[in-house]
């Protein structure tokens, strides 16, 4: 098996991870809810857990650092809190369902979606910027496309953001522990959404949602949060506030190996070696006549491809037959799709990881070659 | 004996405990008595006495907020006078 299938969740894990995992399974109980050794080992890993994402991405307080299922669940978080009472958003034309869904399906929200073209960052800009209307009461942007690896220009919005009083939520999916992200940097960004298990190298089931900047929080789900057990009311204070239930200690242990892999590591250093790769595939590709390849200046991470030949999901399915895993089709993203033209067919999405070798990339560009010949 | 210091949550007495022992100060946590934790699922830091100003000093630099502080006297914890 050839897994270039990282975009999606990164495969294999660091065995310190898989340790980690199977440590806090025999010894972890559940984090305050008592004084017991069990309940404090497990109350530990979390807040060594949000020391490390804290350290990771330049955020003071530890306590903004709050846990969630995945980047959509805290994408759900950051949204529904932002725009409680209603309002306007602006997001980029590149957004994953996890923005669009929770949208279209909150009452008294509306939004704009700014397409532009791919890998155009100016127009990119413009396009948001230009959306932006007199209520407006956040702007939503992915950091980097999860379909064709195009990054945003997101601090240039955030001085923009800055300047109008606008919130900007950071959906950073696909660059979180692959691109360097201090959000000590941004002065619009409240809240930045990611997934675990993907470029943090955790276990599925994990994601964070850093909150950047005081505001006003609206929980998601209400329930026990370990304090404050005589008021009915949820807390308002972070991280509780949106961490109701028995926290997922055995994930967080894994994501707290995770971080500290990246941490080692570097995301500049597995940003490069990712970047590396798929330029790699780009030029073992260029001039196959039947291959479209999408790439352009300022990219990262993930590379679409598309053939003229053989359907996109028809040429992922026999590429898989070969012993490789990719993605194919619209990778929960029609409307990135739609601004890069490629709604119709979709794309086979290559994204490799730090553990993926340019043997395997090499492998796949011959297989590409010989099933589109 | 030292002193208790209470906060209303496991994260924020963590948050504390680790402001502390950057300072210097050596802190053990616990579960406070229930009438010490004002009805919620508190958590306490227990601090020795000559280390309890210093921990104050370093906990409001740090803007980490308390739910009371407590002295044992008598057998009874008495709330401190800051």
């Amino acid at each position: 098996m050839i897994y270039l299938d990282n975009a999606a969740t990164t495969l294999p894990k660091p065995s310190s991870v898989c340790r980690a995992v199977q440590s806090a399974m025999i010894a972890a109980g559940n984090p305050g809810r008592g004084s017991h050794r069990a309940a404090a080992s497990a109350a530990e890993i979390l807040y060594d857990a949000r020391e490390e994402a804290a350290a990771l991405f330049g955020l003071d307080d530890p306590t903004g650092v709050v846990f969630t299922m995945n980047a959509t669940h805290a994408l759900n978080l950051a949204i529904k809190s932002t725009l409680h009472s209603g309002g306007h958003a602006v997001i980029s034309g590149y957004e994953h369902n996890s923005v669009l869904r929770p949208l279209e399906m909150m009452e008294n929200v509306a939004y704009t979606a700014a397409h532009s073209p791919l890998f155009d960052e100016d127009a990119a800009f413009d396009a948001m910027t230009e959306a932006v209307r007199e209520d407006t009461t956040c702007m939503i942007c992915t950091h980097v496309s999860n379909v064709f690896g195009f990054v945003l220009p997101v601090m240039r919005l955030d001085d923009f953001c800055a300047e109008r009083g606008i919130p900007l939520i950071l959906d950073a999916s696909q660059s979180a522990g692959s691109l360097p992200i201090d959000v000590s940097q941004f002065k619009a960004v409240t809240f930045v959404c990611m997934p675990g298990h993907k470029g943090l190298y955790g276990p599925q089931g994990t994601g964070i949602l850093l909150c950047c900047k005081e505001t006003e929080l609206h929980s998601l789900i209400e329930g026990g949060t370990g304090s404050e057990s005589r008021d009915p009311r949820q807390p308002d204070r972070l991280p509780e506030v949106f961490e109701s239930g028995t926290a997922n200690v055995h994930g967080v242990a894994g994501l707290l190996e995770g971080l500290r892999f990246v941490r080692r590591c570097t995301p500049r250093a597995i940003g490069e070696k990712e970047d590396a790769l798929t330029e790699r595939l780009a030029d073992r590709l260029d001039g196959v006549r039947s291959v479209t390849v999408f790439r352009g200046a300022g990219r990262h991470g993930p590379l679409s491809l598309t053939s003229d030949r053989v359907p996109s999901e028809e040429l992922c399915a026999r590429l898989a037959a070969r012993g490789f895993c990719l993605r194919g089709g619209l990778h929960c993203a029609p409307l990135a799709h739609e601004s890069a033209g490629t709604l119709e067919e979709g794309t086979v999405r290559v994204s490799p990881g730090w553990f993926s070798t340019p043997r395997e990339i090499d492998l796949l560009a011959s297989a590409v070659r010989e099933e589109t010949s | 004996m030292g002193c208790l210091i209470v906060f209303r949550s496991v994260t924020e007495a963590q948050r504390a405990q680790r402001v502390l022992l950057r300072a210097g100060v050596t802190s053990v946590m616990t579960k406070p008595p229930l009438h010490l934790s004002g009805g919620s699922c508190a958590y306490a830091l227990r601090v020795p006495y000559e280390q309890t100003p210093p921990a104050l000093a370093s906990l409001r630099r740090a803007g980490i907020r308390l739910q009371g502080v407590y002295i044992r006297e008598d057998g009874l914890w008495r709330e401190a006078v800051l």
